[in-house]
Formats: C-alpha cells, structure tokens, sequence
C-alpha cells in the first residue's frame, strides 16, 4: 500500500533521491508542522469537544458553567432530535426530506449542466477559450454579492417574476409564484446552487475529455460508430472515475454548504428548504441550545464522513487521484 | 469522418450523396454546440449582468417591477452614496486586511506543507493526507459551537479573539491551508526536483533549495492558489456572523445593512456588490490559465 503511495506521489523524484532518507525525513515533517498544529487545534479539537458538548445540557444564564455534572445529560439530545415536541424533533423529519431533495437536485443538476459544458467545450470554435474563462465566472466571483443580486432577482416583483409574466404560462401578477418564501424556495437554493457549481463540475469533466485517448475514437469510426455510440460507449466509460469524484465531492459541499441558504433565505426559511445545517445554526445561535446543535451538527459530521470514506477509497486507494478542495 | 467516406469511394454517387447529408449534419451539429455554448454563457452571466446594470440605474428605474435589463439612464450616483449610507468603507477595510493576512500566512504554511508532501516521505505521510482530506468535510457548523466556546473563554482570561482581527486571520487561516496544500502540491509536482538538486550540490541548504528555487518558479501557482485562498476568507459568512458582528465585521456582513431599514436600498447594495466583485474578476482574467490548471492539476491522472 505504502509504495503504491509513495510511486505515485514521487514519480519522478524517485529516480534521484536526495540523500539521507532519516534527516529528509525529519526535514519533511519539519515542514508540515505548522499547518497540522493549526488544523489540531482549529479542527481536531473542536470535533472532539463538540461530541462532548452534545452531551451536555447547557445553563441558560452562563453557557461557559456547562461542563459539571448536573448537566450531563448523557443521550437526551441524541434522542431529543426524534422527539416531536422540542425545537428540533419537530422540525427534524421536513428537514432531512429537504435536505435530501436539496442534495438530489443540486447533484442532478450540477452534474447534467456540466457534463452539457464540457462536451461543448470540447469542440471547436471560435472564441472557445473566452467561452471555457467566461463560464468559470460563477466559481469564481465573490459568492455573497452574487447571493445579494440573486435575492433581487428572485423578489416577487424582481427579474425573474419578470422573465415569467413574458411568457404564454404566466397571464397575470397574482399567478406567479413567491420564490424566497414557501415551497418554491427549496427550488431557488437548488437553481443557485447548480449555477455556482456547474462550471467546476464542467472544468473537471473537460479535464477529463481531454485526457481521453485519441485511438479510442478513431477505433469506434471505424467500427462505424454514431455520435451517441461514441458518447455511449466511449466517453462514459472513460469519465467515470472523474465523474464518481465529483458526484462524491457535490454530495459532501452541498451537505456542508451554509453561505448559500443563509443568504438566500435567511436563519429562519420556510419548512420546505429548512436544511439541515441551518436547523443546527438555528438551535445553537437562535434558541441557545448549543448542546442540541452539537448533537445535530455531530450527525451530519457522521453522514459527511460515510460519504467521505467513500470518497477516500475511491481517490487515494483507487486508481484515480483525487483533489483536495 | 474520412475513413467512413473512403470505404464508400467506388459507388461514387452514394459517396456524394452521403458527404452531402453528413455535412450539412455536421453544420447542424456544429450550430448547436453554439447555440448551447451562448445559453450556457447567458446563464452564468446573467447575475453579474443584473448586478451591474442595477448598480448604474436611477432609483426610479429600479423600482419598476418586472424585466429591465438594460437602463434608460446611465448613473454613478449609488457608487458615491453608497458610503454614506452605511459604514461600509470600514467593512471593505476589515475585508481586505482579515482576507490579505489570511492569504499571506496561508501560502507560507501551505507552501511548506505542499513541498513536503510532494518531495518527501516521512512516517505518517498517507494519515496527514488523509487527514488533511478529511478537514474540508466537517461542516463548518459542528466547529464553529466549540470555537465560539473557546474564544468565549480565552477572552474571559484576557486574551480577546472575539471581534478581533487576529482571532478571524487564526480560524480562516486554518480553513485555508488544507486547500492550499492540495493545489500548491499539483504545481510543486511539476517542477522537476533536479533543480534542487543541483542547488544542493552547489551548497545550498534543504530550506534554500525550496525558497530559492522552488517557490521563484511556482510563483504563478502561488499566486492562483492566493486568490481562492482570498476569495475564502473574504466570502465566509458562517463563523464571520458569530465571531466579528461588532468590531471587525467582515463585507459579506456588513453589507446585509442595506436591507435591515425599511427598504432594501438595492442601488447601493448593487455598487457595493459590484466593487467587490470586480477587481476578483480582472484578477481571474488575467491569471485564468494558471488557475484553471490549478483546479485541474492533480486530478486526472495522465
């Protein structure tokens, strides 16, 4: 296992090595101490006391009094989260459906509009790099204005209503729908989060068209292969490891992503778009309840982590390198 | 294509009449791919667009409900009224200091990280990836209740990091290395290691190798990874609403008071969003090559 590792990191230092494997050692972990001390205290250590706190109940008057005997509380929390009458257990069930449907959107849609990006990328035209640059804007311009102008246009009476009163479906003002408030703005996080996301998913798969084998190509036109044969056949199979990190890596951003429905819909949206890392930010800074939050923030720690794994297997163990981000 | 035709080439007619058909398919196909590559462009430009055009409209415009993409009339005047609406010179101030800080102590920490990782082995190598990995799944949420416990208590014996610039520089820092590594790794790897080498038989030392040769010749990837780090710490919202609401609050806070009066002011708020987002936008103009193949480098296997 380690030399499979070790192979495909150091490719081409291996063949000159510097000299004195022991002092290089010490050397290289010399030079990752920084920034894992950081990570152990800003990360490591949190994750821990997290998991304790979420045993916890904590004092309403001095939140720093939590760590005493009186207020272990031992599961409550746990199973406060499936009781139906506190703060979360009520909220609990519509929040892991949308979570769910949010999750399911967000990867179907960010997935198609991508692997669409990529392929037309891949042909040529005129203009094609200022199209590749022009696409990535979304990824990379500041995300909170972007959220601001959104919020505009999705008002009642914003762009977006606009667009919709010209067209044949809509006839009159009443018949448009409220996009930030009720069940619609499960939809607008979705809509955002694809337009955020799809063009990394697009740049990836592109990465991933170019890396393809010319002669795979030329093998399928002469078996006399259609478009969608060699798109069947030939491009699918070969943009399945990327395609598996990126499904993967959506899954896990979207779970943790909290800017994009803060800012849209505020801490407190409607039940339909309640997701589950605002219903934590909400029992933890809305009602106080920091232990609560802690067990709920525990629990999609948990879910995070199984689709992490999965993730770890099938980058660093698996033949495909992966990215970090 | 070609080999196709060629196999048909001694029924002539059928030949011809097949390259004609497939061509004016190829045409159409060819269209297509156009077509979807302008609406794809129209869908990721369309925010930026209505971001900009509402920033240059007269209030009256803006007020109308409806479509209005393109304004009657040209303004700048909520480029100016925009300070004086809210403090917000003091939250682009804090922005910039928190998110240029950041960047800085990021790129070093991560440098030497990165170089690490990509030129030796020690023992732990695979369980520090991994775990640097595994820092950018935990939800921000499940750090950020014991942070605040922390910072609550550190400040009870004195040591204030609540509201203060260097307790949001420590946390965004942190948040930023993990990411960092990964993408200074990808430019580290494709400088050949016989350059240091060669430095080192000349008698440079282990640390001088890498400030003297490595860091000058991966400088573009420095500078590409400096701005997602940047964009990082200038977009987070999540710890900056907890820990920074008094003193150093951050733009991406901030600028929420244009809509906490009566009405939203969305002139303002569209010219200040504007400001922010425009100089990210030239840097990535001019840096697109090296960022995209940052995003990309380490990630397809050749």
């Amino acid at each position: 296992m380690s030399q499979t590792v070790e192979e495909r990191t150091d490719g081409h230092s291996s063949e000159g090595r510097l000299p004195s494997l022991t002092k290089n050692q010490k050397f290289g972990l010399k030079l990752i101490m920084p920034a894992f001390t950081l990570m152990a205290i800003v990360h490591g250590f949190p994750i821990v006391m997290g998991f304790v706190m979420s045993f916890y109940k904590f004092p309403s008057l001095d939140i720093m009094d939590w760590f005493r005997p009186e207020t272990f509380v031992a599961l409550t929390h746990y199973i406060d989260i499936f009781e139906p009458n506190t703060f979360i257990g009520s909220q609990i069930f519509g929040s892991v459906k949308a979570t769910l449907l949010y999750t399911v959107g967000c990867v179907v849609g960010v997935f198609t509009l991508g692997m669409i990006a990529a392929l037309v990328l891949n042909h040529d035209f005129r203009g094609k790099l200022a199209a590749r640059t022009f696409i990535l804007v979304p990824w990379i311009i500041p995300i909170v204005p972007m959220l601001l102008t959104w919020r505009m246009m999705m008002a009642f009476d914003g762009s977006i209503n606009g667009l919709l009163l010209m067209t044949p479906f809509y006839d009159s003002i009443q018949s448009l729908p409220q996009w930030l408030l009720g069940p619609k703005s499960l939809w607008s996080i979705i809509l955002v989060n694809i337009w955020r996301q799809f063009p990394w998913a697009a740049i990836m798969l592109y990465a991933g068209l170019q890396s393809i084998p010319q002669q795979l190509y030329e093998a399928a036109d002469i078996d006399g292969a259609s478009r969608w044969g060699k798109f069947r056949h030939v491009t699918l199979p070969q943009l399945m490891p990327v395609s598996t990190v990126i499904l993967l890596l959506m899954i896990l951003w979207t779970l943790v992503n909290f800017t994009i429905p803060y800012i849209l819909l505020g801490s407190q949206p409607s039940e339909s778009a309640n997701v589950l890392i605002l219903l934590a930010y909400n029992a933890g800074f809305s009602q106080s309840q920091y232990g609560a939050g802690a067990a709920i923030s525990f629990l999609l720690f948990i879910i995070a982590m199984i689709f992490a794994y999965v993730y770890y297997k099938r980058t660093v163990e698996g033949e495909y390198q992966g990215g970090a981000i | 294509m070609i080999e196709r035709l060629s196999t048909d080439q001694d029924s002539g007619l059928l030949a011809d009449e097949i390259h004609l058909k497939s061509s004016a398919r190829e045409m159409l196909f060819s269209l297509l791919v156009r077509a979807t590559v302008v609406l794809l462009l129209i869908f990721a430009l369309f925010p930026f667009w209505m971001m900009l055009q509402t920033s240059l409209k007269p209030r009256s415009e803006i007020a109308l409900p409806g479509f209005h993409p393109i304004p009657q009339e040209w303004t700048i005047k909520h480029y100016l009224e925009m300070f004086e609406v809210i403090p917000l010179a003091n939250y682009y101030f804090n922005s910039l200091v928190i998110a240029s800080v950041t960047t800085v102590l990021s790129l070093i920490i991560a440098g030497l990280a990165a170089y690490a990782f990509s030129r030796y082995d020690f023992p732990g190598k695979e369980k520090f990836e991994v775990g640097a990995l595994a820092t950018q799944m935990v939800p921000g949420i499940l750090i950020l209740i014991p942070m605040f416990l922390l910072f609550t208590i550190l400040g009870q014996s004195g040591i204030p990091m609540k509201d203060t610039y260097w307790g949001m520089i420590f946390l965004y820092t942190t948040f930023t290395v993990p990411f960092a590594i990964w993408m200074l790794r990808g430019y580290i790897d494709t400088i050949p290691s016989a350059l240091e080498e060669a430095a080192r038989i000349d008698g440079c030392s282990r640390l001088e190798a890498l400030y003297r040769i490595v860091f000058p010749l991966t400088l573009p990837g420095f500078a590409a990874t400096g701005m997602f780090v940047f964009l990082l710490a200038f977009n987070e919202v999540l710890f900056a609403s907890v820990m920074a609401p008094k003193q150093v609050t951050p733009f991406a806070i901030g600028v929420y008071e244009f809509m906490n009066a009566n009405s939203t002011q969305l002139g303002p708020l569209m010219a200040a969003s504007t400001t922010a987002s425009v100089p990210i936008l030239i840097i990535f103009v001019a840096f697109n090559r090296q960022i995209v193949s940052g995003l990309t480098a380490g990630s397809v296997k050749q």
